[in-house]
């Protein structure tokens, strides 16, 4: 009767010394779908090297917490979350490939990948040393927790910069969920970068969202434009309103820039399409025109801020990342591969300066010629600007001044 | 494999031995990917033939677990599992109604089938796996006897714990 007992022991000893820890500091590589450019998702094979847990997602990079909730009360500016779980992602190895065993596991896989080849992409142009790691991440976030945010919505991600948090909500099953699409993921990831590295920014305390416009891709350049011209402010300016009239300029250059980086980050100018179909206002090659002077984007930038709760940051944003798409193009075809990255990031500090020796509204095009006052390739980047804001840029006042320059570009 | 159902095969020859066949049926229950509470179930269809001398079992099961079809036309996941495992197990008491403690090992073949944007492709793998289980075994009659166990995959490969019911024949 011992003996059996003493079997039954060896037995169960044996197969708990079976249990294979999923905890290495090694190399994991695993298969997920990334852009490949042209929005078409495919199949690649991508080396993780800071995950510590793989099924638990940990590693140096982020940490992914599955399923909670969040709010986010405006107005108080109050947030109320859950992180959710930590996940248990199952695998398969084929290969000395880890393959995700189903869409939970595909998806969490694929954020954390983003997650660290973002912070390669950053590491590598030296702009994280201010950032804190690894970030923390919630994913597959229940859209009607945020109803109080913006209203119910299947597509969208947010990054809090006060609490150093991403959230990704369920996707829908038509399109890639933003927790997988390459660009979403990176458009968030540039408001923590732009958030450690702004004075600005680390000021705020308020949700960067990355949604979608709601206005139609040919309408765009004909309702911003009326919108500036029409924007029409009774009294005098106030210094709150400046300083809000402030904030939605540099929030709008944010997400512009935002946009941007997930074009570098993709090679896509479109990433947001296969998760946004509708949204080609968002694409970086599409055409975008502002035809609003320098005066008039100021009074505009204080109506939209006092009386539009500030809407419109993605669609003004829109503009100067088509302007920084362009720049780059041209910068590239020169063989300048990585020069307007650089300067982008350099420029983060220098929208610092200018609002702090401001008192007065911002204008769009100021912080244009701003970013073309320290430009390496002047050519390009004026090419550039004057294709997007020719009738608004002060040449007389502008970086491209003498008028020549400009006029020889047209 | 060969070997093992050779030992299966050489001791139902024997008149003495107690050979148990059985088609088998159950439920896979591994934890949910999210991490969050509960487990997601699926089926298990399987064979057994079980040698059962004295106290002591030994023999093969093969078990098919059918796996998440999960996901949307844009992006799916299909995973499927089989495994051979050659068991061993030591019954408790001498009785018609009789609780074992048993264990399993053997390979895993697992099938990962991701479909991306209409591209399709799948990933196999063969993996050595381990099960501990419990079980009871009921003699209802000569020829006759039933199954029921419960097996614990204690690998993070496969991870979960597997209810299985089998109705079968003594040799």
């Amino acid at each position: 009767m011992l003996n059996r007992y003493v079997l039954m022991l060896i037995l169960t000893a044996f197969v708990s010394s079976c249990s294979a820890p999923d905890s290495s500091n090694g190399t994991y590589r695993v298969r997920i779908p990334i852009d490949n450019g042209s929005g078409k998702y495919v199949q690649s094979t991508v080396e993780l090297k800071s995950v510590t847990s793989l099924s638990k997602m940990e590693g140096s990079a982020a940490v992914i917490k599955d399923r909670g909730s969040f709010k986010f009360f405006q107005g108080t500016d109050s947030v109320e979350s859950d992180p959710g779980y930590t996940p248990n992602a199952k695998f398969i190895l084929s290969s000395g490939v880890y393959i995700p065993q189903d869409p939970e596991s595909l998806l969490l896989t694929t954020t954390m990948a983003h997650f660290e080849k973002l912070k390669d992409f950053y590491d590598l142009r030296n702009s994280t040393s201010l950032m804190k790691f690894p970030q923390n991440v919630m994913v597959q976030v229940d859209s009607s927790s945020i109803e109080r945010l913006t209203g119910p919505s299947a597509h969208n991600a947010f990054f809090i910069p006060g609490l150093s948090l991403f959230v990704f909500n369920l996707g829908g099953a038509d399109s890639i969920p933003v927790a997988m699409n390459s660009g979403v993921i990176a458009h968030e990831y540039f408001h923590s970068v732009f958030a450690s590295l702004s004075k600005f920014a680390s000021q705020q305390r308020e949700v960067w969202r990355g949604n979608g416009m709601n206005i139609g891709n040919d309408q765009i350049n004909l309702y911003l434009n009326d919108a500036c011209k029409n924007s029409a402010i009774n009294g005098n300016v106030t210094s709150t309103q400046i300083k809000m009239s402030q904030k939605f300029v540099i929030d709008s250059i944010n997400e512009g820039m935002a946009d941007y980086f997930a074009y570098e980050y993709t090679g896509n100018p479109g990433w947001i399409l296969a998760t946004l179909p509708r949204a080609e206002n968002r694409n970086l090659a599409t055409p975008k025109i502002l035809e609003c002077g320098i005066e008039d984007q100021k009074k505009w930038m204080v109506y939209e801020s006092q009386y539009k709760s500030g809407n419109l940051t993605h669609e003004v944003g829109s503009i100067f990342a088509h302007f920084l798409y362009l720049t780059s193009q041209a910068r590239k075809s020169h063989g300048d591969l990585n020069g307007t990255i650089l300067q982008v990031l350099k420029f983060i500090s220098k929208i610092d300066d200018k609002v702090q020796g401001t008192a007065t509204p911002i204008s769009l095009t100021e912080l244009v010629e701003l970013f073309l006052a320290q430009s390496d390739r002047l050519d390009d980047s004026c090419a550039a600007a004057d294709h997007v804001f020719h009738s608004s840029l002060d040449a007389t006042k502008g970086s491209c001044a003498p008028g020549p320059r400009m006029r020889g570009l047209r | 494999m060969k070997t093992a159902f050779m030992f299966l095969m050489l001791f139902s020859l024997n008149a003495s031995a107690e050979t148990y066949l059985a088609p088998a049926i159950g439920i896979l229950a591994t934890p949910l990917s999210s991490g969050q509470p509960g487990t997601e179930s699926t089926t298990t269809l399987g064979l057994e033939g079980m040698y059962i001398y004295d106290l002591y079992m030994g023999g093969l099961q093969y078990s098919h677990y059918s796996g998440v079809n999960e996901g949307s036309d844009l992006i799916g996941v299909k995973s499927k599992f089989d495994q051979l495992a050659v068991q061993l197990g030591i019954k408790f008491i001498h009785s018609e109604i009789a609780p074992y403690f048993l264990l399993g090992a053997g390979p895993i073949f697992q099938s990962v089938t991701t479909k991306i944007m209409g591209a399709e492709e799948t990933f196999t793998s063969t993996v050595f796996g381990y099960n501990v289980g419990v079980g009871l075994l009921v003699q209802f009659s000569k020829n006759w006897a039933g199954d029921i166990a419960i097996h614990y995959y204690p690998q993070n490969i496969l991870n979960g714990i597997n209810y299985m019911l089998s109705v079968g024949y003594y040799l």
